[in-house]
């Protein structure tokens, strides 16, 4: 059977300023088969959206194609016509973003959608192209097709969007599905849903797709084939069994051991260095961060082959088979404990007193309209002990991040009472006392947000200080800052940079810095990585366990990202709705849950498909 | 598997310098692209132009604005390019003498309304609950209030004069300045960087002017530009109807009604004066267009990043 899609010796470059040109694609040559789902996966500015973008033959301005060609069934798409590319977009080759607010228009209704496309490209009538629009939306899972073609996008939920998404574009019987990050948004158990819907349809509809991620484990459950790209250039290809489980390039090691795993208390490596942006000509495009870099590194490193349709970019390929211990067995059967607690936090019993003492914590939204009041905490406890991290756990719109804003005084509980030390905290940050304030310190989720876009770093690290020891001179103030910076590894050439210079990874350094600089005893931590790259995520992570370790710092993590719990957190507390379901020692409430929801959010994170899927 | 955690000091990834000198670089860039919007920069002509005629104007009058210089109601001549006014006072030397009382004032009442409104909007925003319920209704009834109305009573029990149509205009604009910037503080308020600072125990006034007022710049920037335009009308205007500017004062307005009469036999006088205060209106708003342009989406967010 011939490829739905190829891309042959694929080059691009970007024309950058004054007439010279960056090159972002280096040789890049994949096929995807119908019914087969390829990952593709790499760091952010790795090439996989310019990859992604160009297997659509999707042109950008100052984009060029130095060589090769994507082939279509057979015939080269790189230099067709607009008008034939717009024929094609859609009804053969189609493309489903990460964000559903750009695929669905929130003025048409869901009927409206399917009834454009299906007129468009099929001259369907609008009665002809609802009933089609029916039979999608049931296949995918939706409840009620009928009813749901009269509502809008937004009267959905966002699972349900990607699902309403990934009907309208198979609905033209597509060759090739490209999906950039359909789930990247979505909690831990509708991502699964999700994934599950998105392999059916492969097998079922016999699609092609190229799935893009910067999730590894997430992609080991879904695709048949991975394709690891770096700096321009694909490094490592072949089956899942072989890539996941058994990688031969240093770099897909080092993206494998940066996503925090919830077997195993080992926390997840950060990969040193910088991501080149650019590709490598004449050495290996690893090199400079490359563990294992040697002389014979500075030439071109061609594919080799390790195994079976597998490949590898890596002059040391197929040396590593034997000296690598493969990542931990990844399959569970439910109630197997898991392995003691790791290295993550000291072991044995919490030492006595707790450091932070929430006593039957409550918190209601009220709403506009009778009935609408929404109990978003409803009496819980918790105790947090020095050194130790307390982990929360559970999906979107379960009261951890208000739960959080209760303890740091941003949000007022209706009942219940929170304790510092013994002192028991007033219900407002503004009525606390400095001691008070300074003692609980929070960093927040969104890199984007979290410092003031227009304060310099040095303006945003001052603060804190000012506040709390307004007595210092300016050279201590200056030192001080300067201490902080090199504790959350950041150069303090960067004090005078304003966040838009900043990258995601860099900004939250700094946020933890700011934190730090009050001189806390409890770190809050909302969702700190989500919004990181696995290696930039890796490396925060190692971060907060250092100074955990380093100032006998409390934290409270809060996450839905079970993986990213294990490798942090001492204790966890599973809340759903509100209220606590489970509470105990990560290792066995992970291991082996008693609760009915938290056993859901477990096997919600899926096993690599290992064999399942060998030809 | 050999990869080291690391020790060294990381710099993830690095778009961009700025420090100092590129900071002015970049705004230098900031401003060509501005002025590359064709709203933008024909505004800003009209603007400099109208700007230079009412600094220079004063200097190179032919005659002084008050003086009966020759006999009245003259047409235009070599000697009085656009003739003289019912009294014989030269029109050409009063246009050139009328521009600062036109643009003076509207400035003044426009960042009076400014000052108002940035400590009642960004407080009511910020603070909601009870302070912004009360703003917001009280906002609700002044704007059902047609704004000529008020001047005039307030002109009818405090007299006319250009400090009481400055003060008056000021309190007549600030409510819709005010419904605004409440709105661009409400979407910048639940950002984290004003909760880190709220958690940290800042005061409210380092919170709403140096963490929330610098994150509304585009909005502030449109709303000035915007309320000018309108404030220059409006003062005009009441000038015209006698509520402002005093005769025998060469304000453009106050020149527009006293030739009206005459409007048939003696256009030079009308036109002459209410032509420029048209252009000097279009040029700012077509200023306040092209931030509009400019800004675009981060209106929309309200952040400058």
């Amino acid at each position: 059977m011939p490829d739905a899609l190829a891309a042959r010796s694929l080059s691009v470059a970007y024309a950058a300023r004054k007439g010279e040109s960056s090159q972002v694609l280096l040789d890049v040559s994949l096929e995807l088969e119908p019914g087969r789902i390829v990952g593709l996966a790499g760091e952010s500015g790795a090439g996989k959206s310019t990859l992604a973008l160009c297997l659509m033959g999707y042109r950008t301005a100052g984009q060029r194609v130095l060589s090769g060609e994507v082939d279509l069934a057979g015939s080269s798409i790189t230099g067709a016509s607009v008008g034939r590319l717009r024929r094609l977009w859609g009804s053969r080759l189609a493309y489903l973003p990460q964000d559903t607010s750009t695929s669905l228009n929130p003025a048409l209704t869901i009927g409206g959608h399917f009834a454009e496309s299906l007129a468009k490209h099929e001259h369907l009538r609008r009665a002809a192209a609802l009933r089609t629009a029916a039979q999608w939306l049931a296949r995918v899972g939706i409840p009620r097709p009928e009813q749901a073609l009269g509502r809008y996008p937004h009267q959905f939920s966002g699972g349900q969007q990607q699902r309403i998404a990934i009907a309208l574009a198979l609905c033209l019987e597509p060759a090739v599905l490209i999906l950039d990050e359909p789930t990247t948004g979505l909690d831990v158990v509708t991502q699964a849903q999700v994934n599950a819907l998105v392999v059916a349809l492969a097998r079922e509809a016999g699609v092609a797709m190229l799935y893009v991620s910067h999730n590894l484990a997430m992609l080991a459950s879904v695709c048949d084939d991975l394709v690891i790209m770096y700096a321009g250039q694909i490094v490592e290809r072949g089956p899942v069994s072989g890539v996941y489980a058994a990688p031969q390039h240093p770099y897909t090691a080092a993206l494998i051991a940066a996503v925090p795993t919830i077997e195993s208390g080992q926390p997840p490596r950060g990969i040193p260095g910088i991501p080149r942006s650019t590709v490598a000509i004449g050495e290996c495009c690893f090199l400079d961060r490359c563990p294992l870099r040697a002389e014979q590194c500075q030439v071109s490193i061609p594919m080799l082959q390790v195994g079976e349709r597998h490949e590898a970019r890596c002059v040391r390929a197929g040396e590593r088979a034997q000296t690598e211990a493969p990542r931990p067995a990844a399959t569970r059967e439910p109630g197997q404990p898991a392995q003691p607690a790791g290295p993550a936090g000291p072991a044995g019993p919490a030492p006595g007193e707790p450091l932070l003492r929430v006593r039957d914590v409550s918190c209601t939204f009220t709403g506009r309209g009778r009935g609408t009041a929404v109990r978003a905490v409803d009496h819980v406890c918790a105790d947090v002990f020095p050194g130790r991290t307390l982990g929360i756990a559970g999906e979107s719109g379960s009261g951890k991040s208000t739960l959080l804003k209760v303890i740091a005084g941003l949000l007022r509980a209706d009942t219940g009472e929170v304790a510092i030390l013994g002192r028991t905290l007033a219900p407002g940050a503004a009525r606390r006392s400095a001691a008070d304030r300074r003692a609980i310190q929070i960093v927040f989720q969104n890199p984007d947000s979290t410092l003031n876009p227009r304060h310099t770093v040095a303006q945003s690290l001052e603060r804190p200080l000012r506040l709390f020891e307004p007595g210092l001179s300016r050279s201590d103030r200056r030192a001080r800052i300067t201490a902080a910076m090199n504790q959350v590894r950041i150069s303090p050439d960067l004090l005078d940079r304003y966040p838009r210079n900043l990258s995601g990874g860099q900004r939250q350094r700094i946020a933890i810095a700011r934190a730090l600089l009050a001189d806390p005893v409890v770190l809050l931590c909302d969702e700190v990585t989500s919004a990181l790259d696995v290696s930039v995520q890796a490396s925060i992570i190692e971060l907060l366990l250092d100074l955990r370790a380093t100032r006998q710092l409390a934290m409270i993590f809060v996450t839905h990202d079970l993986g990213v719990l294990r490798s942090v957190a001492d204790e966890v507390i599973v809340m759903q709705n509100g209220t606590v379901r489970e509470q105990g020692e990560i290792a066995t409430v992970l291991g082996s849950p008693r609760d009915a929801y938290t056993r859901r959010l477990i096997e919600a994170i899926q096993a690599p498909r290992d064999q399942m899927s060998s030809p | 598997m050999s990869i080291t955690p690391s020790v060294t000091p990381v710099a993830d990834v690095t778009p961009g310098e700025a420090t100092g000198a590129e900071e002015a670089g970049r705004r230098a860039r900031r401003l060509r692209a501005f002025l590359s919007i064709p709203q933008a920069m024909v505004g800003a002509v009209l603007l400099v132009l109208l700007l230079g005629l009412t600094i220079i104007g004063p200097f190179v009058a032919p005659y002084p604005p008050n003086a009966i210089s020759d006999s009245p109601l003259l047409g235009p001549s070599a000697r009085h390019w656009l003739g003289t006014d019912t009294l014989g006072r030269d029109i050409f030397s009063r246009v050139l003498n009328g521009g600062g009382s036109v643009i003076l004032l509207p400035l003044l009442a426009v960042a009076a309304a400014m000052v108002i409104a940035i400590v009642v909007g960004l407080l009511s925003g910020y603070l909601g609950g009870w302070t912004d319920a009360v703003v917001t209704r009280v906002v609700d009834v002044v704007l059902a209030i047609p704004s000529y109305l008020i001047v005039l009573v307030v002109v009818t029990a405090f007299g006319s004069g250009s400090t009481i149509v400055v003060l008056t205009v000021a309190v007549v604009y600030a409510p819709y300045i005010i419904r605004v910037l409440r709105a661009a503080t409400l979407a910048v308020s639940p950002l984290d960087f004003v909760l880190a600072a709220r958690a940290r125990g800042e005061g409210i006034r380092w919170v709403v002017f140096r963490e929330i007022l610098p994150n509304i710049g585009p909005t502030l920037l449109v709303e000035i530009a915007l309320r000018t335009t309108y404030a220059i009308m409006f003062i005009a205007s009441l000038s015209f109807l006698g509520l402002g500017v005093q005769p025998p004062s060469s304000n453009w307005g106050v020149m527009v009604a006293e030739n009206r009469l005459l409007l048939l036999a003696h256009p030079a006088g009308v036109i002459a004066p209410a032509l420029l205060i048209g252009v000097l209106a279009i040029s700012i708003n077509l200023i306040a267009d092209a931030l509009t342009e400019f800004f675009g989406d981060r209106l929309h967010n309200q952040l400058m990043v």
